[in-house]
């Protein structure tokens, strides 16, 4: 057992023995460092961690860590992850994915999955690209990007994740730097921890299909002030950001959906019901 | 009354009228009135497009024995009106030998009424109503049919406060006095129940969507997400305020795209799980239906057809998405596809298909229909029973220890690890996976994964549910196959045959995959097959042929919904098809 009272635990003790597929100087193998780091700051036990994954470069990240994984379909690791959470409030949830997965095909859940803030950790990898299958525009893609699938640019304006996960009710948003080891591994202990729905976006440069991307490293920089849970505030900060601030932008003690159950009833109760 | 009605002692009445008349309430309350009287009884309905302010109507037949297919044509009809009855004509046969009552305070006879020779009696319920404090017009149907019926005015009375119990005294005290009013408004004829022998024991009243819900909390399903969609949202909205009584759980999906989703995640986390469905969310629901094979995750999805494609019929019947439970899911996907053939049925059936999908650690689609799923019967209250069907699991140990999921074993069903075991720590993946659940694409890891997940499916001896086999006989020359809710009216065309002396049996199949091709063959080789199901194509009939359960010389009857698929209509087929 590596759980041992005392035992310092490294992030090691959290990578599983397969091999990530990501390219070398890809962004997310500095996410997967800080999320093991994190879990090892935490010392939860791996068999306690539930990691759902959708389709993508960075869904890949669950056969990675030593954990209970699910490598599911593309876009709906939210509804997964609320399943297990519905009926394992014992486990630490945590849901991962990109930015097509989660804001794209899998949109919808965000929104729902923000509304009902259940207590889920969400990591989005986002690298405004759709990587796997080489090269699209995803939703946080800027619209002048050029492709051989918009090779004008989409022309479409991008989504924001954090306004959206304020509006549609998380309760913890944070967007964290794949290039800041140390503060992206203490942003995911801060959503760990926090009771509730945890968006934390991450800026995780696609070395291979927007290696301008790797200039992120430079510009991220984190924001100074607390954290707050007034959502007016929250907003503009959110929105008056370009996009390059890191850090706690809201956090909020919001009602927290966990469904509960008793053992009142017994079958025959319900058999009952139906006689005449 | 028709002659034939008192001999083989059923009686059928119809209720008709706008959205917010009351005529779907009338239809319960004679139910179960009928029920307290000692009798069995069943109730289809049927209601326009509109969600109020339509029209809406109940066709119930009673007998003093079991009974679970409408009559012919009604022997009653009230209308509480005329409104947008047209569109039940088909639904609502009336002739020469009907008894129709209306209100007349609405509209006047149709001439497409007139024109059918019933007895027509007309009555003005508003007139009563406004006598009557607090009164409705279908309470005094209520009591007009039943005084014709010969139903003793107790049996009514306790339904009626059976039902209303929860509206207060008022409502109740104006509704009863207004079916005493009713009772005895019309003169009593020769009642056909006077014949009639009533039973004491404890008997149900259920609805076939019910039955399913019941059947899956037999099974200990503890988990259900899912999408409102009609006709299946009976089953979770049963579900919902008794399962979080019951150590479980019903949660409110987004769409079907995440229900199904959520349902595997609660499934992989250790619960027994599902999902509830119609047409369009069982089509969104496909890829994750593949993902739960894949992953080797069990899940039970209940899918309660309707008529399709795309928004379709919605709230009417018809057998046709067979084809996509069956074959709905891109690349090689073998699972389980099960069918209740009757209401009772729905109990036991359901809990099977739980039990299957937690043994077999994959999906089971169970097929009910519109008509299955919302027409409510009295029966007899079905006998529990244990299917020794369990997930087979991990024990718990400390430790990391060397786990295959997904390793390969004589039943291919491998131990699955439940989170929270220490030695079991895997990703389930819907990429193909090697034993480990390590992502591999592999042309070895493929074929050998391939063939677990179809061996532990094909390989289980699913024992003699997998079908009802009745009238066999060493002589029998013609089989007629049949599945879900046209069960009954096959059975009572081929019950009718058989005792007429035909050599004929039926065969009604409750396992649709694996298909039992061996089994069916043994039974219908060499004979007259006709394979009767409510679809335009004949979507069971090309599948048996295409598996070689049945032969090139079987013959196909195939209608389309909503229209039920009459005995008579079967009949006539067989008949037909015998002297060819």
């Amino acid at each position: 057992m590596i759980d041992i009272a005392g035992e310092k635990l490294s992030p090691e003790d959290y990578l599983s023995d397969v091999r990530p597929v990501w390219c070398p100087g890809c962004g997310h193998y500095f996410v997967l460092r800080a999320l093991t780091q994190a879990l090892a700051w935490l010392r939860i036990p791996n068999e306690q961690i539930g990691l759902v994954t959708g389709i993508g470069c960075s869904s890949r990240i669950s056969a990675y860590v030593d954990a209970y994984g699910f490598h599911g379909v593309h876009g709906r690791a939210l509804a997964l992850g609320a399943g297990l959470k519905a009926v394992r409030p014992d486990m630490d949830v945590i849901v991962a994915g990109g930015d097509g997965d989660g804001y794209s095909i899998g949109g919808n859940h965000f929104l729902h999955a923000c509304r009902r803030n259940m207590d889920l950790t969400y990591i989005v990898m986002d690298n405004e690209v759709y990587g796997m299958t080489k090269g699209q525009p995803s939703p946080t893609t800027e619209p002048d990007w050029q492709s051989k699938l918009a090779p004008e640019g989409t022309g479409i304006r991008r989504f924001n994740p954090l306004g959206i996960a304020l509006a549609s009710g998380a309760s913890f948003i944070a967007r964290g730097s794949a290039g800041d080891q140390k503060g992206l591994s203490r942003l995911i202990v801060e959503a760990i921890e926090h009771k509730g729905f945890s968006l934390v976006e991450i800026k995780t440069p696609c070395v291979t299909f927007r290696p301008e991307e790797k200039a992120w490293y430079k510009r991220m920089r984190k924001i100074t002030i607390e954290p707050t849970d007034d959502m007016i505030l929250a907003a503009q900060r959110i929105h008056g950001s370009d996009g390059f601030d890191t850090g706690i932008f809201y956090q909020a003690d919001l009602p927290v959906f966990q469904p509960h159950f008793t053992e009142e009833k017994s079958i025959e109760d319900f058999e009952k019901e139906f006689e005449v | 009354m028709q002659s034939h009605s008192i001999q083989d002692r059923s009686v059928s009445v119809s209720v008709s009228g706008a959205g917010g008349s009351g005529a779907v309430t009338a239809g319960l309350i004679l139910l179960k009135s009928m029920a307290n009287a000692g009798y069995y009884g069943y109730m289809t309905r049927f209601s326009g497009p509109q969600i109020r302010g339509g029209e809406s109507a109940v066709v119930l037949n009673f007998s003093d024995s079991p009974v679970e297919r409408s009559a012919r044509s009604s022997d009653i009809h009230f209308a509480l009106d005329w409104h947008g009855f047209e569109r039940f004509s088909d639904e609502i046969p009336l002739n020469s030998q009907s008894c129709v009552i209306f209100d007349n305070s609405h509209d006047a006879l149709p001439d497409s009424v007139a024109s059918t020779g019933a007895k027509i009696i007309e009555v003005n319920l508003k007139d009563q109503a406004d006598q009557l404090k607090g009164s409705r017009p279908n309470a005094f149907a209520v009591g007009i049919v039943a005084s014709q019926l010969g139903l003793p005015l107790n049996a009514v009375l306790e339904a009626l406060e059976q039902i209303l119990e929860k509206k207060g005294e008022e409502i109740f005290r104006a509704a009863s006095e207004a079916v005493r009013t009713g009772y005895g408004l019309l003169e009593k004829k020769a009642a056909p129940l006077e014949q009639w022998k009533p039973v004491s024991h404890t008997r149900w009243n259920i609805s076939g969507n019910e039955a399913c819900a019941l059947g899956a909390l037999r099974a200990s399903v503890k988990f259900a997400a899912a999408y409102p969609i009609t006709p299946a949202s009976d089953i979770v909205e049963y579900l919902a305020p008794r399962l979080e009584k019951y150590g479980g759980n019903v949660m409110i999906a987004e769409d079907e795209l995440a229900a199904i989703n959520m349902a595997i995640g609660g499934s992989f986390g250790g619960k027994p799980s599902m999902t509830a469905t119609s047409g369009p969310g069982f089509s969104l629901m496909i890829e994750a239906m593949g993902l739960a094979i894949a992953s080797e995750v069990p899940v039970l999805v209940i899918n309660v057809m309707r008529g399709g494609p795309s928004t379709g019929l919605p709230t009417k019947s018809e057998q046709t998405d067979l084809n996509q439970a069956l074959f709905g899911m891109h690349g090689e996907a073998p699972h389980v596809v099960v069918a209740p053939l009757d209401i009772a049925d729905c109990v036991v059936t359901t809990q099977w298909a739980a039990g299957l999908a937690e043994h077999l650690q994959t999906l089971v689609v169970l097929l009910s229909d519109q008509r299955l799923g919302q027409s409510r019967a009295i029966i007899d209250a079905v006998p529990s029973q244990t299917f020794d069907l369990k997930r087979k699991i991990l024990p718990v140990q400390d430790g990391k220890g060397s786990y295959l999921r997904y390793a390969v074993s004589p039943d291919s069903i491998s131990p699955m690890a439940i989170p929270g075991n220490a030695a079991g720590r895997y990703t389930a993946d819907g990429l193909e996976h090697t034993v480990s659940g390590k992502p591999s694409s592999m042309a070895s890891d493929h074929l050998q994964q391939l063939k677990k997940r179809e061996a532990k499916v094909t390989q289980f001896d699913y024992g003699r549910m997998w079908a009802e086999a009745s009238f066999q006989q060493e002589s029998t020359e013609i089989v007629v196959l049949t599945w879900g809710s046209v069960y009954h009216n096959a059975k009572a065309a081929v019950s009718e045959l058989y005792h007429e002396g035909s050599p004929i049996a039926l065969l009604g199949l409750r396992l649709l995959m694996p298909l039992q091709t061996e089994a069916i063959q043994a039974l219908c080789k060499g004979k007259k097959v006709i394979v009767v199901e409510q679809s335009y194509s004949g979507q069971l009939y090309h599948y048996l042929k295409g598996q070689g359960a049945i032969d090139a010389s079987a013959l196909t009857l195939a209608k389309p919904g909503p229209l039920v698929l009459g005995s008579d209509e079967i009949k006539a087929f067989i008949k037909e098809a015998a002297n060819d």
